[in-house]
This record gives C-alpha cells, sequence and structure tokens, in this order.
C-alpha cells in the first residue's frame, strides 16, 4: 500500500531536519565565532604585519646606521685628514656602493665640511648641507627631505654619522644617503596587505602604491576607527608601534587590507562550512533512511502480518522476532496478543460451533421430536386405524367365527352324512341291481322302462358324481370354515406356539380362488419349527403380503413360499419369504409401502393400511418385515421372527 | 720582448736595493726634539703609545707595498713587512691596532703637518716650517 506519508519517509524527513538543523546550527554557530575570531585574526594580522613592516623599516635603518658605525671605523676614513689626499676614500665610498649595493650614495665632507670624497663624481669640493650638519650629534637619521645637493630631486633619507673616532682626531662627516620610496620597496609587496607610512603631525598616510607615494589626509581619530576608508575603499587596518628613530622621527607603519580581501576567509569558512553541512547532511540523510526502514522493516513486517491475517484469517500466523529492541518487544506482545487472540477466537469459535451445533442439534432434536411427534401421531393414527381395523377384524373374525361356527355344524352334519349317503345310494343301487336281475319280463321291462325313463344309467353314474362333488364341496366347506376359524383365531387371541405354515396354507386356502388357474403356487417350507407368536395377527400379515402378490401377478405366474430356519448370533429366526414374479415395486415407491395410507390401487380400492399393520405386527413381535423388489421382476417379502417371543 | 721586461725588473730590483735615508718626521711644535731608534721602533711596535707630556702618539705607517716601510721595517724590527704580519696579528687579539697607513709619503706629511702628536717617515727631508725631522736613518747605499 503506497502512502503519502508514510513513517520511513516521515521518520527520515524528521531525522534529516533535526540533522539539517543541527548542523545549520553548529554551522551558524561556528561561523560567527570563527567570524568574530577571524576579524580579531585580521586585527591582530594586520598589527602583526604593520609592526613587522615596520619592525623591518627600522631594521634597515638600523642596518644602515651599523654599516655607518663600521664604514667610519676603517682606516681610510682617516684620510679626511689629509682631504683624501690619495683618493682611498672615495675608492672606499664607490666599494661600498657597489659591493653594498646602495640605491643612495656616500658622502665624506672633510673637518671644514667640505666635501672631499664621493660616491659620486664630479661634486667635490660642495660644502655640507644645513640639513645634514651634526648639531653636538654623533649620528642622525634624517628622514624625507628634498635637497639641493647632488641634484636629488626626488625626496631623500640621509645617515649623518660623524668620523671622529675615540681617541683619533676630529675627521669629518660621513653621508649616506637613500632614496625615500627606496626604503619601502622594501615592504612586503607580495601580500595582500598594503602599507602606509603614518605621520603624526600633521596627520596624514604616504600610502605605497604601485604609482608611487600618495600623500592621503586623515583626521587625528583616524588610529581608532575599525574601518578605514581611503581612497573611496574601505579597508581594514592596523598601526604598528611608533618607534622613535633618532631625533627626528618617528616610524609608525600602517597596514590595510580591503575589506573584501579581508572578508574572504569567512566567505571561504562559510562555502566550507556549506560543504561540510552537505557532506554531513548528506551521508546522515542516506543513513537516516536507511536507518528508517530497517527501524520501521519490523513495523512493516507486522502490518503485512497483520493483512495477511485481515485476509487469511489465520491467526496462528506470527511475527519473527530479531533483536531486543522495543519494535522486539512490540513484536513479541503482537504474538502474545495474536497467541491471546487466536486462543480467545477458537473458543469464541468453537463457543460458535458449539452454539450452531447446539442450535443444529435443537433443530435436529426439534425436527427429530417433530418427527416423532409426527411419528406418534402417525403411529396414533395408525394404531388408532389399527385398532379400528382391529376391531373391525375383531368383529370380522367374530362375525367369521360365528358364521363358522353356525356353518361348521350344518356342514358338519352334512360332510358326515356324505358317506353314509353315498353307503346308502351303493346299497339302493346293489339292490336295483339285484332287483333287475331279479325281474323277468314285464316287471323287467317296466323296470328297465323306469330306469331308462330315468336315465338310470346316467343317474347312477351322476349320482355318484354327484355325492362325490357334494363330498368334495362339504370337505371344502369344512376346510374354508378351519380356515375362518384359524384365521380368526378368535379362540387363539393371545400368544400361541403354532406351526406357521399353518397360518399360511389356511390363508392360501382363503385366498385360492384368487389365484387358481393363474398363478402357480410353490411352497418350500423347510422350518418345521413351532414358533410362539400372535398367531391371528400373523395370519393377517400373510394375507396382505400374499393378497398384494397375487395382485402383482396380472395373469400367470408363480408365487413361492419358503420357510427356513435362520441362525444369527445366537438367535434362531424363523424366517419366511413370499416371493412373486409380478410387476415389482418401483424404487420411489419402494421407500414408502410401509407408510400407512400409502397404495398404489385405486381410490377405494385399498386402504393403504394392508403393509403398515404387517409392519407394526411383524415389530409387535420383535421381527423384521423388509422388502427387495426390482421392477417387472418381482417382489420378495421377507419376514423374519424371533423363535420365541418371551426370550426375544 | 721578454728580455726588456727582464732588464726592467732587474733595473727596479737594483733601485729599491739602493735604500735612500729615512727621515724621520713630526709636527714641529711637538713635545720632542729627537727620538732614539729604540723609541723609534717601540713607537711603531705600540709599545710606546704616549710622549713625555702624555699626548697619544699617532704614528702613520705606509702602504705595506711601500719600499720605504719595507727599508724601514728593516732598520727598526730587523724583519720584512711581511714577517711583521703575524706580529699585528697577535696585537690585534690585544685591541691594539697598527699604526695609520697613508698611502703616499705626501699624505703621511700632510697628516703629520695637520694632527699633533703624529709621527712619520719620509725618504726625503721635509722642506716644510710646520715639520720637523726626529732622526734620519741612514741606509747603506
Amino acid at each position: 500500500m503506497k502512502r503519502h506519508h508514510s513513517l520511513v519517509v516521515r521518520l527520515a524527513g524528521l531525522s534529516t531536519l533535526i540533522i539539517m538543523l543541527t548542523v545549520l546550527v553548529l554551522s551558524a554557530v561556528v561561523y560567527y565565532g570563527f567570524q568574530t575570531k577571524i576579524k580579531q585574526q585580521v586585527q591582530q594580522n594586520l598589527s602583526a604585519i604593520a609592526q613587522a613592516e615596520a619592525n623591518k623599516i627600522a631594521s634597515i635603518i638600523e642596518f644602515e646606521r651599523v654599516n655607518l658605525f663600521s664604514w667610519r671605523t676603517s682606516a681610510v676614513m682617516m684620510d679626511t685628514i689629509v682631504d683624501d689626499l690619495d683618493k682611498r676614500i672615495q675608492t672606499q665610498l664607490i666599494n661600498l656602493k657597489k659591493n653594498y649595493q646602495l640605491a643612495g650614495d656616500l658622502y665624506v665632507f672633510n673637518q671644514q665640511e667640505k666635501l672631499i670624497a664621493s660616491s659620486t663624481p664630479n661634486l667635490l669640493g660642495q660644502g655640507l648641507p644645513e640639513n645634514w650638519q651634526l648639531k653636538n650629534q654623533d649620528y642622525q637619521f634624517i628622514p624625507a627631505h628634498n635637497i639641493k645637493f647632488a641634484n636629488h630631486a626626488e625626496p631623500i633619507a640621509a645617515f649623518v654619522i660623524n668620523l671622529a673616532q675615540t681617541g683619533k682626531p676630529q675627521q669629518g662627516t660621513l653621508v649616506l644617503t637613500q632614496p625615500w620610496q627606496e626604503l619601502w620597496q622594501h615592504l612586503n609587496k607580495n601580500t595582500d596587505y598594503q602599507f602606509a607610512f603614518y605621520h603624526h603631525n600633521p596627520h596624514h598616510l604616504d600610502l605605497i602604491t604601485e604609482q608611487g607615494i600618495v600623500h592621503q589626509v586623515v583626521t587625528k581619530e583616524f588610529t581608532q576607527q575599525k574601518t578605514w576608508s581611503v581612497n573611496q575603499q574601505t579597508y581594514l587596518g592596523a598601526l604598528s608601534k611608533s618607534q622613535a628613530i633618532g631625533e627626528q622621527f618617528v616610524l609608525q607603519i600602517a597596514a590595510f587590507i580591503s575589506e573584501n580581501k579581508a572578508n574572504e576567509p569567512q566567505i571561504e569558512l562559510l562555502k566550507q562550512l556549506n560543504i561540510a553541512a552537505c557532506l554531513v547532511i548528506l551521508p546522515i540523510m542516506l543513513i537516516a533512511i536507511a536507518l528508517s526502514h530497517r527501524f520501521i522493516a519490523p513495523i512493516k513486517t507486522l502490518t503485512n502480518t497483520i493483512h495477511q491475517i485481515e485476509i487469511s484469517n489465520d491467526l496462528s500466523l506470527s511475527l519473527t522476532v530479531k533483536g531486543k529492541d522495543e519494535v522486539a518487544d512490540l513484536a513479541n506482545a503482537f504474538n502474545r496478543m495474536m497467541g491471546n487472540l487466536s486462543q480467545s477466537f477458537y473458543e469464541h469459535e468453537s463457543i460458535s460451533k458449539e452454539v450452531e451445533y447446539l442450535n443444529q442439534n435443537l433443530e435436529h432434536k426439534v425436527k427429530a421430536r417433530t418427527h416423532e411427534l409426527a411419528t406418534a401421531l402417525d403411529q396414533l393414527k395408525t394404531t388408532q386405524l389399527q385398532l379400528v381395523q382391529s376391531e373391525k377384524m375383531t368383529s370380522l373374525g367374530q362375525l367369521v367365527a360365528g358364521v363358522a361356527h353356525e356353518i361348521n355344524n350344518p356342514i358338519g352334519a352334512i360332510y358326515a352324512n356324505v358317506q353314509p349317503l353315498k353307503d346308502y345310494v351303493d346299497d339302493l343301487q346293489e339292490a336295483l341291481a339285484l332287483a333287475q336281475t331279479l325281474l323277468k319280463d314285464d316287471a323287467l321291462n317296466q323296470f328297465e322302462s323306469l330306469l331308462t325313463d330315468i336315465d338310470y344309467d346316467f343317474l347312477q353314474a351322476d349320482l355318484t358324481n354327484l355325492l362325490t362333488s357334494q363330498q368334495q364341496a362339504a370337505d371344502r366347506i369344512k376346510k374354508i370354515v378351519l380356515s375362518l376359524r384359524n384365521f380368526s383365531r378368535l379362540d387363539q387371541g393371545d400368544i400361541k406356539s403354532v406351526q406357521l405354515e399353518e397360518g399360511i396354507d389356511s390363508t392360501l386356502q382363503i385366498l385360492h380362488h384368487e389365484y387358481k388357474g393363474r398363478i402357480k403356487l410353490e411352497k418350500d417350507y423347510q422350518l418345521n419349527q413351532i414358533v410362539e407368536c400372535y398367531a391371528s395377527e400373523l395370519n393377517q400379515v400373510f394375507m396382505n403380503i400374499l393378497a398384494n402378490a397375487i395382485q402383482a401377478i396380472p395373469e400367470k405366474g408363480h408365487i413361492c413360499v419358503s420357510t427356513y430356519l435362520e441362525k444369527q448370533a445366537q438367535q434362531s429366526w424363523a424366517v419366511i419369504k413370499i416371493a412373486d414374479d409380478g410387476a415389482g415395486i418401483p424404487d420411489d415407491v419402494k421407500s414408502r409401502i410401509f407408510e400407512p395410507f400409502f397404495t398404489t390401487k385405486e381410490i377405494g380400492k385399498g386402504t393403504g393400511l394392508g403393509l403398515s399393520i404387517s409392519y407394526g405386527i411383524i415389530e409387535k413381535h420383535k421381527g423384521t418385515l423388509s422388502v427387495d423388489s426390482i421392477a417387472n421382476q418381482g417382489t420378495t417379502f421377507i419376514i423374519h421372527l424371533p423363535l420365541s417371543l418371551t426370550t426375544s | 720582448m721578454k728580455l726588456n721586461i727582464l732588464i726592467l725588473c732587474t733595473s727596479l730590483i737594483l733601485s729599491f736595493n739602493s735604500w735612500a735615508d729615512i727621515y724621520i718626521v713630526t709636527q714641529k711644535n711637538a713635545p720632542i726634539e729627537h727620538i732614539s731608534q729604540q723609541d723609534l721602533t717601540a713607537i711603531y711596535l705600540k709599545k710606546k703609545v704616549y710622549w713625555d707630556n702624555s699626548e697619544l702618539i699617532l704614528p702613520i705607517n705606509l702602504s705595506a707595498q711601500s719600499p720605504l716601510r719595507e727599508q724601514l721595517s728593516q732598520i727598526i724590527f730587523k724583519r720584512s713587512t711581511r714577517a711583521m704580519g703575524s706580529y699585528w696579528d697577535k696585537m690585534s687579539f690585544k685591541g691594539i691596532s697598527p699604526p695609520l697607513i697613508q698611502a703616499s709619503e705626501q699624505a703621511a706629511l700632510l697628516f703629520i703637518q695637520r694632527i699633533p702628536n703624529s709621527i712619520g717617515y719620509t725618504s726625503t727631508k721635509p722642506d716644510n716650517s710646520l715639520l720637523k725631522v726626529l732622526l734620519k736613518l741612514e741606509t747603506p747605499k
């Protein structure tokens, strides 16, 4: 995520700003501190330079003085006594000027103040100028002065010394001249400084310039000023200490430097401070940026981790902690917080799930309870219907039982009388046969005519058939009655130990008219066990299943009824399997066949209760009723019943 | 040419060897009328520096190349001028400078004439009323 004011930028910027301010303040302090120092130093330098130059000039003057004192001790100088008769002095002066490379000239005057020797030719005999005359002095320095001697046009300085030596006769005067300007040539020219000779009385400066000495009038307060304005330029200046040289001369040198030149070190300092500031600020800024990145990196990692957590909702993510600084503490705190949050979240989630589970469970429970209630209601309805059905069946059973009982006696009489009737008919037939044999002629003819009239042969044969048929009908009625009795079991409402096959057969008997000639019935009875059960109720089960099987076969088919014993887990089961090759049950119907009131029959032809009641009866026996069916191939109902209700 | 130079040098040497008399001269008003050779030697060795009236004696010498000075040196020091150099070296260490030198006899005589208590020498008897001869050193011809 790009930020316009990220922490890195702000941190780096702040650091840089602080460093910049610090450096600038330090630079300012250094600059102003050094500026003062530089000004002081410039002033000191000016004073020192002025003093040094003054000392230099003084030393030059002193040097010439010493030279003069040396030269006058020369023995040759004694030739002044003889007016330099041998020109030794003149030779000496010429040599001195040459050897000492003197800019001025040397003159020797005799005691009579006449020039007797000179380094310049053609001057001998001239008198000693008044300026150069010593008045009870041994030596005198005479500063700049113009003199009409030896064609000196420019101002000169003169060093005058008496040639009188201790213990020696008075001789004369030795004079060394020097162009005044030449004296200042010794001032340092190769510097930024300018020099001037300061005259006290009257106050003025003799500025030393390349064009020569320039006279500059100044005020008395000139020496007190820090900056001097000379030739319309501002200078910093300083004066040397005044030195008295001889009786006529006070040497004081003023050293100048233009203000711009004097400020150059300050400007240079400012430049260097700026460069130094840049050299300090730039690396520090880079370091600040790098450090900011380094410092912010853990926070970025923290932020990224938080984003990842936001995106992935994975609270198990944690930060890698490096170092032992505050950020590491923050990361540790974050990790702890994440741990706590994760724990809380998982607790919350588990609670939520638990609540959700409880809600779902509640819903399930509600559904289950509702289902139970619905089931209970259905069961209640079923039970009610079953009760009604049972009641109906009971009534029907009672009715059937009553009818069977009522029919049973007459049919019993009929059945019992058929045999005697046959016996009687046989007897009658035997009697007729005997009578026929015994009769003769008319009687016989009448008898035979009668027999013919009554179609005795047919009658005889038919009578046998009738009797047989009657006997069969009676027998069948008897079986039907027995079946009705077995079916109703009114006398067996409680648990009975019966052979199931009997119930099956009774049921088949009742249904015989439904399938005879159309369906081939196959029986495979292998159970051969007494089963403890509610026999009449089981007969209803058989009735329902077999009736359905018969109805499932539209035309011709097979019904196979088999019984066998099955042992499962130390329990023996009586298994009744009723299979047909009828229409079969579609899958969508198969799951609903045991539901109450579910029927595929036309309205009014089926109650939808048969299999439901059957299911209930088998459940009552703690057995199972299952169905295998393939559409268009057939259906098999399998009943598992415990052999004993009391032990199951 | 070489022969001519040789002849000239020989004649010069012969002329130098033919020494003349030496006149010891001082100012006329000097406090001495006559000086012994011994005193003269002492004065030019700066061993005698004052006249009897306590005035400083100022001896004047000619230049070292002067034949007259060489002649005087041979007479009063019994040594050559060159040989006397070592003496004056030693005396210089003691702060005693050699006598003043004048380049010519004329200058020497003018110096003596102008400076009291000075003493010098010349090869010719001075014809000057301001000077007087204190001693005449005769030299072999």
